[in-house]
């Protein structure tokens, strides 16, 4: 087996059972994410709680299988806007090329001049933390790096002979897009989005551990290791397991990523 | 040579604008009434309204973001809801710590980067190229202060190896640069050194360890297409040893890359830095910014976010006039 059919193999698995686990939680726990149980505080693991509890009685497995749905659900929608945004915009400035392409660009180059993680930071603390504005702020803060991947991909999709004999055949701008552009820029697409989920994933769970995403008692990776963090003297698992669960859910990501680019565009290598 | 720096320079003009409109429109998103607030609930209708005169907040918006360009020049940052000094002093204040813990954590993942990249090129399939494959992945998909939790556990937790919390015990040595390191140093205090050294440990290790692997993943890969290029070949047709063609020949060419490679890990450690400094206890401008955002300090946060955002584009165009200066093929013709 090549090195990237592995990396599709183990990454594609590990994302299918952590999003298996998360969607299946009601199937795999009895328990619910909220349910507070005063009589079982602080319980180490045991039959009836695999992962103990916490210090409001709740059991952890429980919340860390919910928060798989919150923390995964998150980083799909910035994944969904920030790229879908930007392989849109990007198509189209490709396409469009002249002054919206230069000015477009050089708005680009500005913008990826700045740490957007620190303005993010700003931002989700000026308009209020939530879980809503987590996800539009750092999927807004992706379009500037995919809007520019994209315009170069749409830039040599252009010269290429079907979308010039569609062009020559009159075929008008959103047609050339909508049938030959965007279908072709799916390879890219996808093999961007994989990684992409793997940094959204780690990046919003970094702004939920301190404070700027989800709110108290949603359950959510990154809040989830907040929670725990005051524990870890008595039951370190509490922080370990839902870091953990980023980390393996990340790495199934980035794995599978790694290994699309391999096979769908044999040109871009340095693994 | 001059053109090229007036460019970078006049990109720089664009940028801090960028940064400028940026903050202004996220100081304007903030809910509430900044002269309600400063002014406390039990103020009367007319002291609010006067206030808001004096801030300026009912000029028009351009007006506004003019006053708020000249204080961003005379770098009046606001002061604090909480302590009611200047935001500046309050970060600058903090700044040295973090700082050293950032400094050094870059130090320590070049020291382990570089060399591990650069022998994950020579030998393809090795027990480094696989490391540092591995490292890579980690490196992104590895969340730093959950990393850090991870070492608290471990070396504080289980083997008492280390101190979890803090920059220092016991008597500090004479304050004269605000760095631990620095000052026990000029003070020759070993055992303060060992101390500091003791605190950045963990933390340290934290960041390092995942900065590291995209870092040798790069030199690994620059080296790569160094040691396949003609003039490698022809100076091993030459008959110099391979030691004299890795070190002088192709370590030289594969390096230039690192540096805008260091400018975006940089900006990745301002913000990695935020939490992992809250994990430790750590008295630097990140565990504050974390502090001021659950004490709702907004002055305090746009301070941090103007303050890192400008210093990081300032660094990042140090970073590439020089590289234009060491390297005259990253010049754009």
């Amino acid at each position: 087996m090549s090195s990237a059919r592995r990396s599709i193999t183990i990454g594609g698995g590990i994302v299918v059972l952590m999003v298996l686990l998360s969607v299946c939680a009601p199937l795999l726990t009895a328990y619910g994410p909220n349910e507070v149980d005063t009589g079982a505080i602080l319980e180490p693991p045991s039959a009836r709680h695999w992962a103990g509890t916490d210090n409001l009685g709740r059991d952890l497995f429980a919340r860390i299988l919910y928060g798989g749905r919150t923390s995964l659900g998150v980083a799909f929608g910035i994944v969904a806007i920030g790229m879908g945004a930007g392989a849109l915009l990007g198509c189209a400035v490709g396409l469009a090329g002249g002054w919206a392409d230069r000015i477009a660009m050089r708005l680009v180059d500005v913008a990826l001049a700045i740490p957007s993680l620190v303005i993010a930071l700003a931002l989700a603390a000026a308009v209020g933390p939530s879980l809503v504005n987590l996800v539009l702020i750092l999927g807004g803060l992706g379009v500037p790096l995919y809007l520019r991947l994209f315009r170069s991909e749409a830039l040599s999709l252009r010269e290429r002979p079907f979308v010039l004999a569609a062009r020559a055949n009159g075929a008008p701008a959103w047609r050339l897009l909508a049938v030959h552009i965007l279908p072709n820029i799916a390879p890219l697409f996808a093999t961007l989005a994989s990684t992409a989920l793997g940094t959204a994933l780690v990046a919003a769970s970094a702004l939920s551990f301190i404070g700027l995403g989800a709110q108290p008692p949603t359950p959510e990776w990154g809040a989830l290791i907040f929670e725990g963090r005051n524990t870890i003297m008595y039951e370190w698992w509490a922080a370990v397991l839902p870091g953990l669960a980023v980390a393996v859910s990340a790495l199934g990501f980035v794995l599978l990523g790694d290994g699309l680019r391999d096979v769908l565009d044999p040109r871009g290598g340095g693994r | 040579m001059a053109r090229f720096v007036l460019q970078r320079l006049a990109f720089l003009g664009l940028v801090l604008l960028g940064v400028s409109l940026m903050t202004f429109a996220i100081a304007h998103l903030a809910p509430g009434d900044p002269a309600r607030m400063m002014a406390g609930p039990a103020a009367s209708a007319e002291a609010v309204a006067a206030l808001r005169a004096e801030l300026g907040l009912d000029l028009p918006l351009w007006r506004q973001y003019a006053l708020y360009l000249g204080d961003l020049a005379r770098l009046d940052l606001g002061t604090s809801n909480v302590s009611g000094e200047p935001v500046l002093d309050e970060i600058l204040a903090r700044a040295p710590a973090s700082i050293e813990l950032m400094g050094s954590a870059l130090l320590l993942s070049l020291i382990i980067g570089i060399p591990l990249g650069i022998g994950a090129a020579v030998k393809r399939d090795g027990w480094r190229d696989r490391l540092v494959s591995g490292l890579s992945v980690a490196g992104i998909s590895v969340p730093a202060f959950w990393l850090g939790l991870v070492m608290v556990i471990l070396f504080y937790r289980q083997l008492e190896w280390f101190p979890a919390s803090g920059r220092f015990t016991g008597d500090p040595p004479p304050a004269v640069t605000g760095f631990l390191l620095i000052d026990a140093l000029i003070a020759l205090d070993v055992r303060a050194l060992s101390a500091a050294c003791a605190h950045l440990a963990l933390p340290v290790l934290s960041l390092a360890l995942l900065e590291a692997g995209p870092l040798a993943r790069l030199v690994r890969n620059q080296m790569r297409a160094v040691l396949a290029s003609d003039y490698v070949r022809m100076a091993r047709a030459s008959g110099l040893s391979e030691r004299t063609i890795l070190w002088r020949h192709a370590l030289r060419n594969a390096l230039s890359p690192l540096v805008t490679l260091v400018a975006a890990s940089i900006a990745m450690m301002l913000f990695g830095s935020v939490s992992l400094e809250t994990v430790f206890g750590w008295p630097g401008a990140g565990h504050y910014v974390v502090q001021s955002i659950f004490a709702l300090d907004f002055p305090v946060i746009m301070g941090f976010a103007v303050l890192t955002a400008i210093a990081y584009v300032l660094v990042n165009t140090a970073a590439d006039i020089t590289l234009g200066l060491i390297d005259p093929r990253v010049r754009p013709a």
